[in-house]
This record gives C-alpha cells, sequence and structure tokens, in this order.
C-alpha cells in the first residue's frame, strides 16, 4: 500500500489542524501500513517493532499536528522520519534489555550449580559468591538475594526473609517490590563489575 | 488476524491514553460502568472492528459537539442519537472522575497540614 499522494496528504493535515474528528483515524487507515513497509524495507527490523513505531509516530503528530510544516516536505518524509527514530530507540533498547539479561542470568547459573552449602563444589562459585557477600552485609538480604536467584517470586516468602511488617497486603506488595529492585540493581552492578574483570 | 486487525487492535489500545481521543472517553466510562468493548460495540449496534475506528477518532467537543458527532456517526454508519448520548455519558463520568480525584488529592493535602501542624511543638 503506498502513500497518498502529496494533495491528499495535504489535505489530511489541513483537516487534521483544523479538529475534524474524524481526520485521526483517516490518517491510521492511510498511512499506518505504508509507514510499516517503509521502515521494514530500510530497518530490517520485526513486524511488531514496525507497527509500534509507526502508530506512536502517528500518535507524536496528532498531539501536536503543527510541529509539521509542509513547507520543510511532505508529511509521509516527516512521519518516516519520526517512526524511524522510535524504531531505533527500540532496537537499543532491546539490546540493552538482552545485554542485562545476559549478565543477570550468568549470575544466576552461578547461584543455581553452588546455592550454599553446595558452594565448595566449585571455587570460582565460591569466589563470586563471596563477591556478592562482599557487596551485600546484611544477611536478611542475602537470604533474599539467595531466594531471588533461585526463582522464587512470592512476596510472602520475600517479606518474610526480608523482616517485612507492613498494615496492608499493598503497603507489603510495595515494599517487597521496592526491596526486590534493589537487589536486582545490586546484582546488575556486580554483574557489570565481573564482566569488566 | 489481517495486518490491518494487527495494527488497528493495537492504535485502539495506544488511544486509550490519548486524551484527545475518543477512546480516552470510552475507556473511562467503560472502567467506571464495568462494561467491556463488546458491550460497547452492542450498544452502538456495530462490530468490534468499527469500535477500534471509533477509538482513534478526535472527542467531539464544546459548540462543534453535534456536528462533530453527526459526522463521525456518518463515516462509520452508526446510529447519531445513539452515538451522541454514550459520548455525553463518556464525557460526565470522564468530568466527575477528575472531579473525584481533585477532591480526593484535597482530603489528603487537608489531612497531611493537619497531621503536619498536630506533629508541632
Amino acid at each position: 500500500m503506498p502513500f497518498p499522494s502529496s494533495e491528499a496528504e495535504d489535505a489530511l493535515h489541513q483537516r487534521v489542524l483544523a479538529g475534524d474528528p474524524v481526520a485521526p483515524a483517516d490518517l491510521f487507515a492511510h498511512f499506518v501500513e505504508p509507514l510499516m513497509s517503509a521502515i521494514q524495507h530500510d530497518l530490517r527490523c520485526d513486524h511488531e517493532n514496525a507497527r509500534d513505531s509507526s502508530i506512536e509516530a502517528l500518535f507524536d503528530y496528532l498531539r501536536s499536528p503543527s510541529i509539521y510544516s509542509p513547507d520543510r516536505g511532505r508529511l509521509c518524509t516527516f512521519l518516516t522520519q519520526i517512526a524511524k527514530h522510535k524504531a531505533v530507540d527500540r532496537i537499543r533498547a532491546r539490546s540493552a534489555e538482552a545485554r542485562r539479561e545476559q549478565e543477570f542470568s550468568s549470575l544466576v547459573e552461578v547461584r543455581e550449580s553452588a546455592p550454599n552449602e553446595r558452594m565448595e563444589r566449585s571455587a570460582e562459585a565460591q569466589k563470586l559468591w563471596q563477591k556478592i557477600e562482599q557487596v551485600v552485609q546484611d544477611e536478611r538480604d542475602r537470604l533474599a538475594l539467595a531466594l531471588i536467584l533461585d526463582g522464587e517470586r512470592s512476596t510472602d516468602a520475600l517479606a518474610e526473609t526480608l523482616g517485612i511488617k507492613a498494615e496492608t497486603p499493598l503497603e507489603r506488595q510495595r515494599a517487597v517490590k521496592r526491596h526486590r529492585d534493589r537487589l536486582v540493581k545490586i546484582l546488575e552492578r556486580l554483574g557489570e563489575k565481573l564482566r569488566d574483570e | 488476524m489481517t495486518n490491518r486487525e494487527n495494527w488497528l487492535e493495537s492504535a485502539a489500545r495506544r488511544a486509550q491514553r490519548a486524551t484527545w481521543s475518543l477512546g480516552w472517553n470510552l475507556t473511562r466510562l467503560a472502567e467506571l460502568e464495568g462494561t467491556s468493548s463488546r458491550e460497547l460495540a452492542a450498544e452502538l449496534n456495530c462490530d468490534a472492528a468499527t469500535v477500534q475506528w471509533l477509538f482513534l477518532c478526535r472527542s467531539p467537543t464544546g459548540e462543534r459537539f453535534a456536528e462533530d458527532v453527526e459526522r463521525i456517526a456518518s463515516r462509520f454508519s452508526l446510529d447519531v442519537k445513539r452515538l451522541a448520548g454514550l459520548i455525553r455519558r463518556a464525557d460526565a463520568v470522564t468530568a466527575l472522575a477528575a472531579w473525584g480525584h481533585d477532591a480526593s488529592e484535597g482530603i489528603l493535602v487537608a489531612a497531611r497540614d493537619r497531621q503536619d501542624d498536630q506533629e508541632k511543638p
């Protein structure tokens, strides 16, 4: 499906500016598919990224349509640029996430292969656990970390280990999440440090 | 699912967060009344895809309300009275919800001020 003609684009832009209630729906009908094709062709990104980036670009434009100036080029070029930036941002974010997950999983593997009593089995694993112990001084935190590394997801189990006494289940859940995020951050930092070493 | 159905669903979902859209108002209404998009479609006597297209329309406002509603109804072959009634109800609950939120915020601020006063030596 190709982009609309230059005249059709201008007319649509004028309708958007004038607050025509149906113009946004028409904009989606005419632009999402060609935008997706353009991004997939140029960036070789996946369908989901192309779709979400195209949709986000259109919502950006619809939030403040006056940011587009017809004197500076066609609307399709303007929207494609926004969508491409969004697609590239998503690709970068996914790469960073994948890297963090890899670092985190390397620590999980260490932990899984050598939980407390079995640590002696591997000198390397023991060394790594010692590094965790150096960083995490609090015994409750260490136990919670051990649970997290073993895949424990129960709020109650973590709350008990961390000694959290909250008045309501919601407060308890929030407190556990706060502690969990803090501990995972510590692991992430340790993962980065180990990777550098 | 066709390509269009796929992106239309995503776009309609995204419209629920765009305050200018009909999707925003209709979602607040559905949340507060506990209705589903299927029930919304039944009320308008249309299919689910039409409701998704409605979500992507700009919300009718002010003096142009009647004209805007007519334009939307005509574009999607909907009953103009039913659509107008639904949008007015959505506007009302959105306004009430915003008022309720502001009011509860005010109560919280007052409660905090009172607590602060009591804690002062």
